[in-house]
């Protein structure tokens, strides 16, 4: 599906000729295997009892034994696959050879230096996320069973397994990951696919939104030129607009993992009132509250008696505020920052955050100075750049709350209750402290702002159609039973709702880690998802071979491999799973053309 | 950079003919030729990326201990010791008495100190200064900490959940497989195909009893009886996520009020625990320094071991090691520098990359391989440029030439390289020029170009740029000239494959690496076999026109 | 094809085992400093032999194999502790084919052969550097550390970052040795 074409098969075809490598045949190690096996097997300490478990996210992997409590080994990849690929058939497959050998070398090192073992003698278990993509899904497998000759895998639903990790196996999954946010209702261990509902605001849109609020609103110092004039020169007039170098990539994860979080969702009066006139841009200025500056300068004088070593820095950091920002003002007409701006000052206005300092390399221009450039990072931004993963709106890119209370509408009726009942956070996004108790917030008030809207179309005196719409009504009644289940902080519910006694019940496993956690208890207990023994493998390799050379069919290997690898969005529904979408056709699109909204 | 070669690795291509070098893909198909195996059995290049690896001993990186592989397990691949990492640095701890001897050396008390002073002890970092007694880590002996500290980690709360979860799904997981399983075989124990298409909870008994969910009865509380929700209690949790402080409003509170960024510990520093920690930098504890493994490698399709390592870890020696650099002419690549001024003495020029002159748009340069053989019989090597797009793919970029043919045209390098056509000899390698004197084969060498040196380079420019040929030959090394004609509007880096053919004796199956000591091998009929690999040229980036600058000629 | 690195004559004494020394390193207690033979001790070097054990007579102080290289503006000098309350300097030990990059500071208590270590790098105290092994540029490694064999190390402070090529020692080799000889005087 993924690859259209022409160009791997035919060069595949050619290379009969000669080469060793080609040589390398399935029948080769499978008749290798057996004796060999054996003298692994007495190498190997482990026993082959314990699986490998990968789970292997576009930005982070997590592996180690099943068994055991916690991975062995976190480690970041970078970011591997994004949500689309190539439209061009070469340039796809230029992109595929890289990401291939990428993968190659993350799963070598997995099992060469994190794990220390053979994965000749390990059965493997990969989390999988039910949107990987499945041009990815069988680059590990090929790479599993070709490069690493493991003897079997299995893949699993995250979103299952992180549930296993509570003890349950029935409840609303919501992972939080870096490309998307996906949710998934698992009943009784059964992922109801039909009904997973996604969207694009996760950890990368987090990243870009935190990137461009600092562009705007951080404050940059680059380093004094010499040490001498970082005595003399007042900070106010070094301090200019963030430079778009200085926010690498490991400068805005560093900003997210370590200065970020999510605060109380505000005051809804006030959301009104500002929101209004977000036109204006002008009143920025003046709109700025006092007590905002307050934290800021008395946080700001500190570090610049650190910069400074000279105390005449005093009255400089009371005009910093305002110089800093009467120099960044001119450079903003632009339209669309007129609403940051508007969204800004009210944020300052709300947060008691402190604005942090924090030192980065600086572009190669300002190179010439001391030592690192000084970026302060208003407290605001801290606080509210995740509220963009809060605010919906966008018929594609559904706010995450309304992303769980959409799935939560698709589930039949009768199950409603028991999954709103035992909604479940993960994935590293998920991470950010105050999330989930702000999420729980949101679907609330996702469910109760509905009807105020509801005024907007216009009525028809003729046709009297009852209320307007109202997405979310139906989930009204539920609104007490709504229980996040790895809720750090609990609401208050005094009543004995079904919500009070599930909310903040789960074991204290983090977001992050319960997928894999999840996969390690499913493979100690032996269990985990569909398993494709490597002779399966092999099979469908050779029987692809000889087709291969004696025709040139181009497309053949890309249905003989894959139809070995277990795939939900390709085998029909197991019986009695409510009708859905015929099970997709698998065209060009990715899996989640076939399910998405 | 200084130009390179890099040898070609068939194991990622799908095609014989290697990548073209101008992809960044073909990056993961060239490597260094001492990185590279050969395996005799196949006749083949091997490479990091295809062998298969096993682990032939394991050793903790700190202390050197080697520790029997059954110990591993239990120690989960760290060194059970005293040796730790700091959480802040990464550094390795030192052990520390509480009462550090004073750094004034002459104190009389503290020779009356026993050699490892006043207990308690605690974990030091010379690089941070980091210190365990931050975090009321403290030992009663400085020996054996590791063994201290596992009461700590045989209660962390991550396995003592889990192994409660476990417990929990047990019994309902053994029910489960048996009153559905009746079939095939219920435990995915054995390892032979046995797929059951289940989800992942497991088991199909899960799916059995759902007949569809949209058909379900009105109230699935009310379903007791059949649910196999039901079948399973509810779990209770050893520690509630709710009842913790981390990951709550404490932490928002705290991420609110933070001063610096280096309060809050990197997400490195977390990420690995499973169960919900403090953000804090001051909470973190010393971590165990994983262990290393000595490896072995074999060939990933006849078997054949190409790399044994000795036993003892920190010996440099291999029982077996088939590298690539004892049966493949070794090349380097250089661009004769034109006005090569010999500095005085001072700077040694050694790997001075400024030192390669770049390639302006529009000229022409010489370049020189030097290529060295390695085995005991003379070889005769054959040098080729390889086209850039392999006839293989080209009917695939047929069918893509729509669109694909004029990028990929258009990707044509700009650029025009001449080698020497005909087959040239390389001496045979002799023990001789290892043994005798170093100096004499390496002083020889160095004469030549200190003449050359003094006679002014441009001399040399002058002889040898009529020469697309062989210039000379040493010793086993020959070195021949090349050309390389850039055109006007290059830009990028001038990359090229080259196919190495060579032609030696082989007398027979008797790798040459194995009878290095004895010079009298048995002689068989002599037949000549060829060998071909690929190799990537990387003469370096292009200068463009624009920006010529003045520095060379 | 590889460059002669020349040198004025007069600023290298080349004693009769192959060492090359130059006039402008600082030498100190000369005779407490055993070089093996064909190493070289380049311009602006110290070494300080004269840090030695407390006690009477001499004593091995540093001791460097053959082909080494102690590059421009290195320092090395012997570790020292308080062990039971005495002060001293204890011997540093460097093996075969050792190469030192410039500006780089060495108080390792062992070195082993065909090592390299980058430029600017500071071996902090009694560090052990095991045989093959490479520290990268800039690396600082912090007092007592332990360098096992064919691992590069890099950073601040030094980590493990890979394994070395299996063939790692015959490349220093062949490396250590080519540089020796390519380290000629320019006789004016």
């Amino acid at each position: 599906m993924s690859v259209p074409a022409t160009p791997r098969k035919p060069s595949h075809a050619a290379s009969v000729a000669a080469t060793p490598a080609t040589s390398r045949a399935a029948n080769a190690h499978v008749v290798q295997a057996s004796p060999h096996y054996q003298t692994t097997r007495r190498h190997s300490l482990y026993g082959t009892e314990d699986r490998v478990v990968i789970d292997p996210g576009s930005r982070v992997w997590k592996v180690g034994f099943s068994g055991e409590g916690r991975p062995r080994d976190v480690f970041s990849v970078g970011s591997l696959w994004g949500l689309r690929r190539a439209a061009e058939a070469t340039e796809r497959d230029e992109e595929d050879r890289v990401l291939e050998a990428r993968l190659q070398a993350y799963l070598r090192d997995v099992f060469h230096d994190s794990l220390l073992t053979d994965p000749k003698s390990r059965k493997v278990i990969i989390v999988e996320h039910p949107l990987l993509p499945l041009y990815v899904k069988e680059m590990l497998a090929k790479i599993l069973f070709g490069n690493l000759q493991a003897p079997s895998i299995s893949f699993a639903s995250s979103h299952l397994l992180a549930l296993l990790s509570v003890g349950r196996i029935t409840g609303l999954v919501l992972d939080c990951g870096n490309l998307e946010s996906t949710v998934l209702p698992i009943f009784a261990s059964r992922p109801l696919y039909p009904q997973l509902r996604t969207t694009p605001l996760a950890g990368a849109r987090f990243t870009a939104h935190l990137c461009a609020l600092l562009l705007l609103f951080g404050t940059y110092l680059p380093p004094p030129t010499s040490l001498s004039a970082a005595a003399n020169i007042p900070v106010a007039t070094r301090s200019m607009r963030v430079p778009q170098e200085v926010l690498t990539e490991a400068v805005l994860e560093e900003i997210k993992t370590r200065c970020s979080f999510v605060g109380e969702p505000l005051d809804p009066s006030s959301d009104m009132r500002v929101m209004s006139p977000s036109g204006g841009d002008d009143s920025m200025e003046i709109d700025l509250p006092p007590s905002d500056t307050a934290p800021s300068e008395s946080d700001f004088s500190r570090v610049s008696a650190d910069l400074e070593s000279n105390v005449e820095s005093q009255p400089a950091s009371s005009g910093f505020s305002i110089v800093s920002r009467s120099q960044i003002a001119p450079e903003r007409p632009t339209r669309g920052e007129g609403h940051l701006q508007a969204l800004a000052s009210m944020y300052t206005r709300h947060s008691t955050a402190t604005d942090l300092h924090i030192k980065v390399v600086p572009p190669v221009a300002q190179q010439a100075g001391t030592g690192k450039g000084t970026l302060i990072i208003p407290g605001w931004i801290r606080e509210r750049a995740a509220e963009v993963l809060f605010e919906g709106g966008d018929v594609d890119e559904s706010s995450v709350a309304e992303t769980v209370l959409d799935s939560l509408l698709k589930v039949p009726v009768d199950l409603r209750k028991t999954l709103a009942s035992s909604i479940l956070v993960i994935g590293g996004t998920a991470m950010l402290p105050g999330f989930i108790p702000r999420l729980h917030a949101e679907l609330l008030r996702a469910i109760a702002s509905s009807p105020s809207s509801a005024a907007r179309p216009p009525m028809r005196p003729d046709r009297p159609r009852p209320p307007a719409y109202d997405r979310y009504a139906v989930l009204r009644p539920l609104v007490p039973h709504f229980a996040i289940l790895n809720n750090p902080s609990p609401p208050a519910q005094p009543t004995g709702a079904r919500g009070s006694a599930n909310a903040g019940k789960a074991p204290a496993f983090t977001p992050a880690a319960m997928a894999w956690v999840g996969g390690s208890l499913a493979g100690s207990l032996k269990t985990g998802g569909a398993e494709v023994p490597r002779e399966k493998w092999d099979e469908a390799e050779a029987q692809q071979d000889p087709d291969d050379s004696a025709n040139f069919n181009i497309d053949l290997t890309h249905h003989a491999t894959p139809n070995v690898i277990p795939d939900w969005t390709r085998s029909p529904l197991p019986i009695g799973a409510p009708p859905a979408n015929p099970p997709p056709p698998i065209p060009e699109a990715s899996p989640r053309a076939a399910v998405g909204a | 950079m200084a130009p390179s070669i890099d040898y070609h690795c068939p194991c990622l291509a799908s095609s014989p003919a290697p990548p073209p070098p101008h992809l960044p893909s073909s990056s993961y198909s060239f490597h260094p030729l001492h990185e590279l195996f050969f395996c005799e059995e196949c006749d083949a290049v091997r490479c990091n990326r295809c062998v298969s690896v096993e682990v032939s001993g394991y050793y903790c990186p700190n202390c050197l201990f080697e520790v029997p592989s059954a110990s591993v397990r239990a120690e989960k691949n760290r060194c059970a010791r005293n040796c730790f990492m700091c959480p802040n640095c990464r550094n390795t701890l030192s052990v520390v008495p509480s009462d550090p001897p004073d750094m004034d050396d002459g104190r009389g008390s503290t020779a009356a100190l026993n050699a490892v002073g006043e207990p308690p002890f605690f974990l030091y970092c010379n690089h941070c200064r980091w210190d365990s007694a931050e975090v009321d880590i403290t030992f009663e002996k400085p020996t054996g900490l590791a063994a201290q500290l596992q009461k700590h980690e045989d209660s962390a709360p991550d396995s003592l959940e889990f192994e409660r979860l476990k417990e929990h799904f047990e019994p309902f997981l053994r029910a489960s497989s048996s009153s559905a399983l009746a079939g095939p075989t219920p435990a995915s124990h054995s390892h032979h195909a046995h797929v059951n298409p289940i989800t992942a909870a497991a088991s199909s008994a899960l799916a059995r009893d759902i007949p569809g969910v949209a058909k379900y009865a009105p109230h699935p509380r009310g379903r007791r009886d059949k649910g196999p929700r039901d079948e399973m209690s509810e779990y209770r949790s050893r520690v509630e996520v709710g009842g913790t402080s981390a990951m709550g409003e404490a932490d928002v509170d705290f991420m609110r009020r933070i001063e610096e960024e280096s309060e809050v510990a990197a997400v490195e520093q977390r990420w690995a625990n499973s169960w919900a920690t403090s953000l804090r930098t001051s909470d973190l504890k010393p971590l165990r320094i994983p262990l290393h493994s000595k490896k072995s490698k074999r060939c990933p399709t006849c078997r054949h071991i190409l790399i044994k390592p000795e036993q003892k870890a920190q010996s440099v020696r291999f029982k077996i090691k088939l590298v690539a650099a004892n049966y493949l002419p070794s090349m380097t690549v250089a661009l004769p520098r034109p006005l090569d001024i010999v500095r005085r003495g001072a700077r040694p020029p050694a790997d001075d990359p400024s030192g390669t002159p770049g390639l302006h748009a529009g000229s022409t340069y010489p370049f020189q391989i030097a290529l060295t053989n390695p085995l005991y019989d003379p070889i005769q090597v054959r040098l080729s440029v390889q086209r850039q797009i392999p006839p293989a793919v080209s009917a695939a970029a047929a069918a893509a030439a729509t669109e694909g043919g004029a990028t990929e045209k258009s990707r044509r390098p700009p650029f025009a390289v001449s080698l020497p056509s005909s087959a040239f000899p390389i001496a045979a390698f002799a023990e001789a020029w290892e043994y005798e004197d170093d100096e004499d084969m390496f002083g020889v060498d160095g004469d030549e170009f200190g003449l050359e040196s003094r006679d002014g380079r441009e001399t040399q420019g002058k002889a040898k740029s009529k020469t697309v040929g062989v210039l000379e030959k040493r010793a086993n090394v020959t070195i021949v000239g090349g050309e390389v004609v850039i055109g006007k509007d290059a830009r990028g880096e001038v990359k090229f494959n080259m196919l190495v053919s060579y032609t030696y004796r082989s007398d027979d199956a008797l790798p040459e690496d194995e009878v290095r000591g004895t010079p009298s091998r048995t002689s068989k009929a002599p037949e000549m076999k060829t060998f071909s690999f690929s190799t990537a040229v990387n003469l370096g980036p292009v200068v463009p026109r624009e920006e010529n600058r003045m520095d060379t000629d | 094809m590889d460059a002669p690195i020349s040198y004025p004559k007069s600023d290298y004494i080349e004693t009769d085992t192959g060492n090359k020394v130059s006039r402008r390193a600082t030498i100190s207690g000369p005779q407490n400093i055993i070089l093996g033979g064909k190493t070289v001790i380049s311009n602006g070097a110290i070494i300080r032999g004269d840090l030695k054990r407390t006690g009477p007579g001499h004593a091995v102080v540093i001791s460097l194999g053959r082909y080494c290289l102690v590059g421009e503006g290195c320092v090395m000098r012997p570790p020292y502790k308080t062990y039971r309350g005495n002060f001293n300097y204890y011997p540093m030990k460097i093996g075969d084919h050792v190469h030192i990059g410039a500006g780089s500071v060495v108080e390792a208590a062992t070195i082993g052969n065909h090592v390299e270590v980058g430029k600017n790098c500071v071996i902090g105290k009694f560090t052990i550097i095991k045989d093959c092994a490479k520290i990268a540029d800039n690396t600082i490694i912090p007092p007592n550390t332990v360098i096992p064999a064919l691992a590069l190390f890099s950073g601040s402070p030094g980590r493990f970052i890979e394994d070395l090529p299996e063939s790692t020692q015959e490349m220093v080799e062949s490396r250590t040795k080519s540089y020796y000889t390519r380290f000629q005087p320019l006789d004016r």
